[in-house]
Parts: C-alpha cells; structure tokens; sequence
C-alpha cells in the first residue's frame, strides 16, 4: 500500500534519514522504534508527504506521494501528532467534523452523511458522551481520543501515529492501543505507530521497524527485532527479552542501574 | 459559557444585527452639542454623524475581523493587529504618505501605503520569529511584534515632528485613532476593502478552522496551508490598512471583540466572523459615542478608549494562559 524506496530526508543540511526501504501492506499494524531524535517522527512527515524527500520516494498505491492532489491524500491517510494542543475551544463533534473536510467540495456545508460519518467515529474512539464538550476541558487521555475521532472521520485507508500513548497513564495507554488494533483487524486500517515502549509496541504490532541514526537497525516481527543483542546495538544497554506468558510476545526486562553491564534481578510476568 | 451556540444562526445574527441597528439609532442622536432636531437637520450635523457612525462601523468590523483571522493563523487569542505592530506598520506607511505629500496613486496612496505597510510588518515578525526548524512560535512572534511596535512607533513620532505645523493637529488626532470625516472617498474605499475582506473569509470560513488547528494538522486534513496563509496574511493586511488609513490608530479592538464572541457563538469561523464583524462595528460606534459624550464637549481620542478597555483584558488573557500552561 505505502512503498518507500531509498528515502532520504532531513531539515536543510541536517541529514535525519538514509536508505530507509520498505512497504506497509494494508491491514497491518506496523510499529516505528528508535532512540529519541533517530527519525522517527520525520519517517512519519515523509510517509504522510508533509516533508519532501531529498533522495527515493513515497509511493501510494504505485502513485508518488507528492503527485497525489492534497485533498484526495487526505481521504487516504490520516496523522495523529504528537501533543497537538488546542487553543480554542472547538467541541469534541466540531473537531470530529472537521475530519470530514478533505470530502467536502470548497463550498459546501458537512451533509447529514458526514454527521453520521463523525458520530460513528466518536463512538468508535468512545467520545460520544464528550461530543458537545470543549476540547480544551478534556483529559489527556479523553483528547487524544477526540483525535483519533478525528483522525477516523476521514475514513482514511492508512492511519499514522506519532507517540499515539505519550504522556499517557497505563490504563489510558492500554484503552488507545486496544481500540487502534480493533480499527486495524476490523476496519482493515493500516496503522504505522510511533512506540517508546518496546513493550506496548511487541504486545500490539505485527511488523517493526527499528530505526538508529536515521537507518533500519533492524526489521521484522517483534520477535526478529527485539533481540538482545539489537536493543544493545541500537539502544547500548543490557536487557534481558523474556517470552510474555500470555501472549507468546517477547518481553524486555530491565533492572535500574545495570548501564549494559548485565543482569541483577529479573521481574518475570505472570 | 458559549451562550448562543447551538442556537441556529438566522436567530444569532439577527440578535447581531439588532444590536448594530440600535448602537447606529444611539451614535445618530447623541453627540457632544444638544440640540433640537430641526438644527440637526439644517445644519448638516445630522450627516456628520452619519458619516462618523460609518466610519466607526468599517473601521470596528475590520479590525475585528482582522483580529479573527491573525488568531486563527496564529494559533492564539491574543494575537491583534495592534499587539503584532500591523497598525503600527499601517500607521508608518499612512504616515509618510500624509506628512510627506505623496500622492502617486491618488485617494489610494494613503490607504495603499498604509497597507504595504501592513503587511511588510507582519511578514518582518514572522521571518524574525522563524526557528530554524522553520516553525513560528507564537510567544516569539508576539515579542517581535511588540518591539517592531516600539520601532514603528518611535518612527512615527520622528513623522510627526517633522510634519509641517499647519499638519500637525491632524497627524497627532489621526495617531491617537480619529473617526471624524475627511474625505467620503476615503470612506468609500475603506468600507469596499473591508467588505472584500470581510466576503473572503466568511467564503473561506472552514480553512479558517482548520488553520487553528495548527498549519500541520491542517495540511493532513487536506488543506493547502501555503495558499490559506498567504490569502489571510493579505486580507487581514488589507483590512487593517485600510481601517488605518481611515481612521488612524485604534488598538484592541481586534483582541476585545473576537474574545466576547467567541464567548457566545464558539469558535466555529463560520458563525464568528460574521458574528465578529457585526459586533467589531456595534463595539467601536458604542466606543465612539462615549468618547464623544463622556467629558462633553471634550473629546477622548477614540484609541485612548479602546485602548483603557483593551489594554488590561489583554493582560488577564495573557496571566490566564500563563496559569493554565503552569497547571
């Protein structure tokens, strides 16, 4: 669905990504990893074709990206960013609605349709109760969740998240993750996500890319990348990968102060 | 706190509209000098005030609406075109253009000035403004703003004393914001350009949205973000031009009016910047009748006015945010 050949993008002189080569394929749910400022983020503005590559190219469905007209990349992709404030106080249904823009004509007014469209996308981030709140009064976890409403009243084909769970608490993180799998095993959405948690992005990914100093340190299953040799290549401290008992995932385990030089103790999951 | 919102938008701007009608009837029988009805009349003052109450009108809904557009682009309630120093960049190239004598373009050159002068500041702050990431933030641009303001400012006081002495009381009335009539034709001008302005951003209303949102956001929704900011950069410089040109400089009300709107019909810009442009011209002809009768038969300069109303609820909005984003 979305190809990426050879890409290599950056900010003026500064070089961020380099060679990077590979596919997302529709229905998967592919995990971004990486140390902070390996390019996450920029692999992210490039896939959606905010940031013109220097090098190689982006292409949607054989089409290069940039060549797509913006309100029809629109109806495709949709981003959710990371720590998108707002300052006015739109209502969680306004935001929602607003998803909707890239299928309306210039000068039309949002139909019954897309009214529809909105409340099914609210329900679905499970905001409807909130839909005449103000964004600016919610919760953290509550706007993200008007958002991804947002996001999802676009009904794009391919969904990307930068830190979808940043700033999160645990049960809010598992509430977000939970719902973008159900949109990606029902909906047929692919999702690119951007992870810090390897261990959130292990439970829930199909695929991972890792990414160290703008290359692919390595790319897979959550079992192929998350070894311990890699995460001490690329991240340069000792864990231990366990297997999660439960899910069958691997599970890194880690102990405070160990700086790569082994092991003390190890919390194994019940 | 959005009283109105969820009410229809017919039954809004009626509501609008019937405040405007009654601060027109309010401007039209009040003035500094009280006299019988038949000398209001004969005397011609009736059409004086009738020229003043329009001017107070195009020059209250421009600069409100320029205020609408400047916070939507900028992401924050307290941008204005007088805090960015817009006025004060209209005011320089107004300026020159009086104190100087220049007339190459005819009536237009005063307002034509005012608005190159305009924009010239409001591109100024933005490129000072610029981290290398090539973001604007908007804290950065509003101190840029402030200090291109003093500069301006300080350049136009060099206008003033320099201005021929026979020139002087006009400048120093016009500076302070002065809605008396010179010219119709000014008027004139000033009214189609706010009109204009006016037109395009209720048409283009919903990107007006979408670039509160933020120019990325907006730009994933679909929106050619490069396009929207140069066509509201411009019109909200043309509007603010033009209002200078007319009426000379008037600060806060671009602040004070969007910010009670708002309050009442929400942030949507398809219900606030009518709503705004009709209660820009119904706040500023209100402002201008207390100006004219408050210390009868002195007249306040109307910026003073503006400026006591808007001056500290631009402070209380500035503490509010800073407490919000300490929380």
């Amino acid at each position: 669905m979305l190809t990426i050949e050879n890409l290599q993008a950056g900010y003026g002189e500064k070089l961020v990504l380099q060679d990077v080569t590979f596919q997302v394929s529709s229905g998967e749910l592919l995990g971004v990893l990486g140390p902070n400022g390996c390019g996450k983020t920029t692999l992210l503005r490039a896939l959606r074709g905010t940031l013109l590559p220097q090098r190689g190219r982006v292409r949607l469905n054989d089409c290069d990206i940039h060549a797509i007209d913006k309100q029809s990349l629109a109806r495709s992709v949709a981003y959710l960013p990371q720590d998108l404030a707002i300052e006015l106080d739109f209502t969680v249904r306004e935001l929602a609605l607003m998803g909707r823009s890239p299928h309306l004509s210039r000068f039309a007014r949002e139909s019954a349709v897309d009214r529809q469209v909105a409340d099914e996308a609210m329900r679905l981030a499970d905001v409807l109760h909130l839909a005449d709140c103000a964004a600016t009064a919610l919760s953290g976890g509550e706007r993200q969740r008007a958002l991804i409403a947002m996001c999802l009243a676009q009904q794009p084909r391919i969904l990307l998240l930068d830190e979808p769970t940043n700033h999160l608490d645990l049960g809010h993180q598992l509430s977000i993750l939970d719902l973008i799998a159900e949109l990606n095993r029902e909906k047929h959405l692919a999702v690119v996500a951007v992870f810090h948690d390897l261990n959130l992005a292990a439970e829930y990914c199909t695929r991972l890319v890792l990414l160290d100093a703008g290359r692919i340190a390595a790319i897979g299953t959550p079992q192929e990348v998350l070894t311990e040799e890699t995460i001490h290549r690329v991240y340069g401290v000792r864990v231990k990968v366990e297997r999660n008992a439960l899910s069958q995932k691997p599970h890194i385990v880690l102990t405070a102060g160990n700086e790569g030089r082994g092991l003390a103790a190890v919390v194994l999951p019940r | 706190m959005t009283f109105l919102r969820h009410k229809s938008r017919p039954y809004i701007f009626a509501l609008f509209a019937l405040a405007l009608a009654a601060a027109c009837l309010i401007s039209l029988l009040s003035g500094a000098a009280h006299l019988p009805w038949s000398e209001i009349w004969s005397k011609g003052i009736f059409w004086l005030r009738l020229a003043r109450t329009s001017i107070a009108a195009v020059a209250g809904a421009g600069l409100s609406v320029a205020g609408v557009v400047f916070q939507s682009l900028l992401r924050n309630p307290l941008a204005e075109p007088y805090v960015l120093g817009v006025t004060a960049g209209a005011g320089v190239g107004a300026a020159l253009a009086i104190v100087l004598g220049i007339t190459a373009a005819g009536l237009w050159t005063v307002p034509g000035m005012a608005f190159a002068g305009a924009l010239a500041t409001i591109v100024l702050a933005r490129a000072l403004a610029r981290t290398p990431s090539g973001s604007v933030p908007v804290e950065t641009l509003l101190l840029a703003g402030v200090t291109l303001s003093a500069v301006l400012n300080s350049l136009l006081m060099f206008l003033v004393s320099i201005a021929p002495s026979d020139k002087l009381h006009g400048v120093v009335w016009w500076l302070l914001g002065n809605l008396q009539i010179t010219d119709w034709r000014l008027l004139e001008i000033a009214a189609a350009v706010v009109f204009a302005g006016l037109a395009v951003c209720i048409v283009f209303a919903r990107d007006l949205n979408l670039m509160a949102l933020g120019e990325e956001p907006a730009a994933h929704l679909g929106l050619d973000v490069e396009r929207s900011r140069r066509t509201f950069l411009l019109v909200a410089s043309l509007m603010t031009g033009a209002t200078v040109a007319t009426s000379g400089l008037i600060g806060f009300v671009g602040l004070i009016v969007p910010h009670a709107v708002r309050m009442l019909v929400g942030p949507d810009h398809r219900r606030l910047v009518p709503a705004t442009a009709l209660a820009g011209a119904t706040f500023l002809i209100l402002a201008d009748c207390l100006a004219r009768t408050l210390l009868a038969p002195i007249e306040i300069p109307i910026g003073v006015v503006t400026a006591l109303a808007g001056g500290p609820l631009f402070l209380m909005l500035l503490r509010r945010r800073k407490a919000e984003a300490w929380r």
